[in-house]
């Protein structure tokens, strides 16, 4: 097997909380995009009867076409990637995922016997356990048994492929996705024992409007999953400072006031006089802390709490700049200022926008978090948010594999290098 | 494998996304031969953009039709725009369009440009005008809409199998030719002496030998030399 064959053969598989991206080298810069889920059908149903449906289990873009009544979703919608790990025994996440990499690999598996298998690199969180690993090479193995689709694989964290598509090999990553926050400084290779991990991301948020979608009479609606991170999207802001936006908001409504359509339906949002809790939104994704969301919590809103997961601690309430300054100062002393110059932020939790008319009192991720810094007494500091955050971690699978030697082999001491499952 | 295409309303819809609009519709303009449409929102003003595509400016009028529709469109909406191909811009008075309040888009493979932002309409001095007759009106439309999407769909879907088969055809040649390719490469490494590690660090740099454009992020990217080097 050839150098040439790998680079031209290199797929990535980015494993999300959120979204599953996945694809070959020869896609170029985007990769296709499905959700990180699967449903599990009910085969004794009338309607799965009549389909004729003999899978149990459904993914990527089918699912929508499988869904039955609201009340059944919950029990069998599978998010498998939700909190960025796997439980060794959840037997129906790590169904999903193996079923999600068959239908990825399969969708551009080309069909001549000169196809010899892919090479992939999968993506996962940082904080994943060793077992995630391990079932992880298991499950390509398995994929192999039909059909030889990998020919050798390789798992990389997060982190590192968003450091690695955005060309920065000293680097902080911030890398925060729909259910928690990974914070690496990289020095080549990620610092493992530096990492810090956040219980809450773009999830949170989403509860945080729901709530405010409750409060501005629209409790209906603040049931739909997908319609609330919709409207967090649209009507969200990251105030510069929170006191300060929340004063502005109330004397000048008319500019922070908003109407927003959802696409195909007859349903439109306007929080009207509540139009300041917008501010909340992005500002609970930076610091729960602030006093203002204590009356949420006594109302009984879920606060993100301290949890230990494998091996790591994952902090609900702790700020996002203490949390980067706390993994920065695990380094050594002579690295740090390098860390400091140049932190990435990736992950759909951070593309906040800033209205027009609203520049000074909102501010965009990178803004909010170098005063952030600045006020814990940082200076020097360089905040980025990556270009096409939403891909970036599939382009450093694809860098990843295009340049790693196949006669490099994994090595579990360093976590890195091609397992040969074919 | 294949490479995903973007449709023009794609990337219309990226360069508006930008400025915190998103797309609340995408339809075939049904008062129109000639254009597509493209509804977009940041929340409060809306904008309707005609897209015409090189096919439909083949058609005499289809620009002067174009601009009759989205002068209706005024009525309705805050701000109009049409968009064309890009060499379709010198066939444009730009100073008219821009008296008129339209804005002009242009747009080619590689992406979308605004060349004139649409003049956007205060929001209450439009909506008094969609009052009357609304409901006749759209019954009547909605009639005409299921027509016109049935004949699309199928336009589209005998267009889609044209299409594939076509890409099939090129694939399949495709994988031939990687596959002699790949057969003469390996007979003449195996007439060549084993070559050292440096020279296949170099050889990292190069393009695959499909001789397909490498992804931006792959350029001048350091870390290729450093995991290169991984050993």
């Amino acid at each position: 097997m050839s150098e040439e064959y790998k680079r031209e053969h290199v797929f990535g598989l980015d494993y999300g909380t959120s979204d599953f991206k996945f694809g070959p080298i020869t896609l170029g810069e985007v990769p296709e995009v499905v959700e990180n889920r699967g449903y599990f059908i009910d085969r004794s149903s009338l309607m799965s009867r009549i389909m004729g449906v003999r899978r149990d289990l459904v993914v990527g873009k089918d699912v929508p076409r499988f869904l039955e009544s609201r009340e059944d979703l919950a029990e069998r919608m599978v998010y498998p990637m939700r909190n960025g790990v796997i439980a060794k025994d959840d037997e129906r996440a790590w169904k999903v995922i193996e079923e999600l990499t068959r239908y990825a690999l399969e969708a551009f598996a080309p069909k001549d016997e000169s196809f010899q298998g892919f090479y992939a690199v999968a993506s996962i969180s940082i904080i994943s356990p060793r077992y995630m690993y391990e079932h992880l090479f298991e499950m390509f193995r398995k994929i192999n048994e039909e059909r030889i689709l990998v020919k050798a694989a390789t798992i990389i964290p997060q982190p590192l492929a968003v450091a690695i598509a955005h060309k920065t090999p000293t680097c902080t990553v911030v890398e925060s996705g729909h259910g928690n926050t990974q914070i690496c400084p990289i020095s080549m290779y990620p610092v493992r024992n530096a990492v810090m991990a956040l219980n809450r991301g773009g999830g949170a948020a989403n509860i945080l409007t729901m709530e405010i979608l409750k409060d501005a009479g629209y409790g209906d609606l603040a049931k739909e999953e997908s319609l609330v991170r919709f409207v967090k999207e649209r009507i969200g802001l990251v105030p510069r400072n929170l006191d300060e936006a929340l004063r502005y908001a109330r004397s000048n409504l008319d500019k922070v006031r908003i109407s927003i359509k959802v696409p195909g339906t007859r349903i439109r949002v306007d929080l009207g006089e509540k139009a300041w809790a917008r501010f909340l939104i992005g500002e609970y994704v930076f610091n729960p802390g602030h006093e203002i969301f204590q009356s949420y919590f006594a109302r009984g809103m879920p606060k993100p709490s301290d949890v230990k997961i494998g091996d790591t601690y994952f902090y609900g309430m702790m700020d996002m700049a203490e949390a980067i300054i706390t993994s920065i100062e695990k380094c050594p002393i002579e690295l740090q200022p390098h860390l400091y110059s140049k932190i990435l932020l990736s992950g759909g939790n951070f593309g906040w926008r800033v209205p027009e008319g609203l520049e000074g009192v909102a501010v965009r991720s990178d803004q909010k978090l170098k005063e952030m810094l600045a006020e814990k007494g940082v200076e020097n500091v360089e905040v980025a948010i990556v270009g096409d955050p939403k891909y970036s971690v599939w382009r450093g699978c694809i860098v990843y594999g295009y340049a790693v030697p196949l006669d490099y082999p994994w090595k579990w001491e360093r976590m890195e290098g091609w397992m040969n499952v074919a | 494998m294949s490479r995903r295409r973007l449709s023009p309303e794609d990337v219309i819809a990226a360069i508006y996304e930008e400025e915190g609009f998103y797309e609340v519709e995408r339809s075939r303009d049904l008062g129109s031969t000639y254009s597509s449409r493209l509804i977009l929102s940041d929340g409060k003003k809306e904008i309707a953009v005609n897209v015409l595509d090189e096919e439909s400016l083949l058609s005499r009028g289809a620009l002067q039709d174009a601009l009759l529709q989205a002068e209706k469109l005024k009525l309705k909406f805050d701000g109009v725009c049409i968009a064309v191909p890009r060499k379709y811009v010198k066939v444009i008075d730009e100073s008219v369009m821009s008296m008129h309040g339209f804005g002009l888009i242009i747009y080619d493979k590689l992406g979308a440009e605004e060349i004139i932002p649409p003049r956007l309409r205060e929001r209450a001095s439009r909506e008094p005008s969609r009052e009357p007759n609304e409901g006749v009106e759209k019954a009547g439309v909605e009639s005409r809409e299921i027509i016109e999407l049935r004949k699309e769909v199928s336009r589209v879907l005998r267009i889609l199998e044209e299409v594939e088969a076509r890409l099939d055809r090129l694939e399949r040649d495709q994988r031939s030719l990687a596959g002699r390719i790949s057969r003469l490469e390996s007979e003449l490494a195996r007439s060549e002496p084993v070559q050292r590690r440096e020279e296949v660090e170099v050889k990292v740099q190069a393009s695959p030998r499909s001789g397909r454009k490498l992804p931006s992020y792959l350029h001048d990217n350091p870390w290729v030399e450093i995991l290169s080097r991984r050993e």
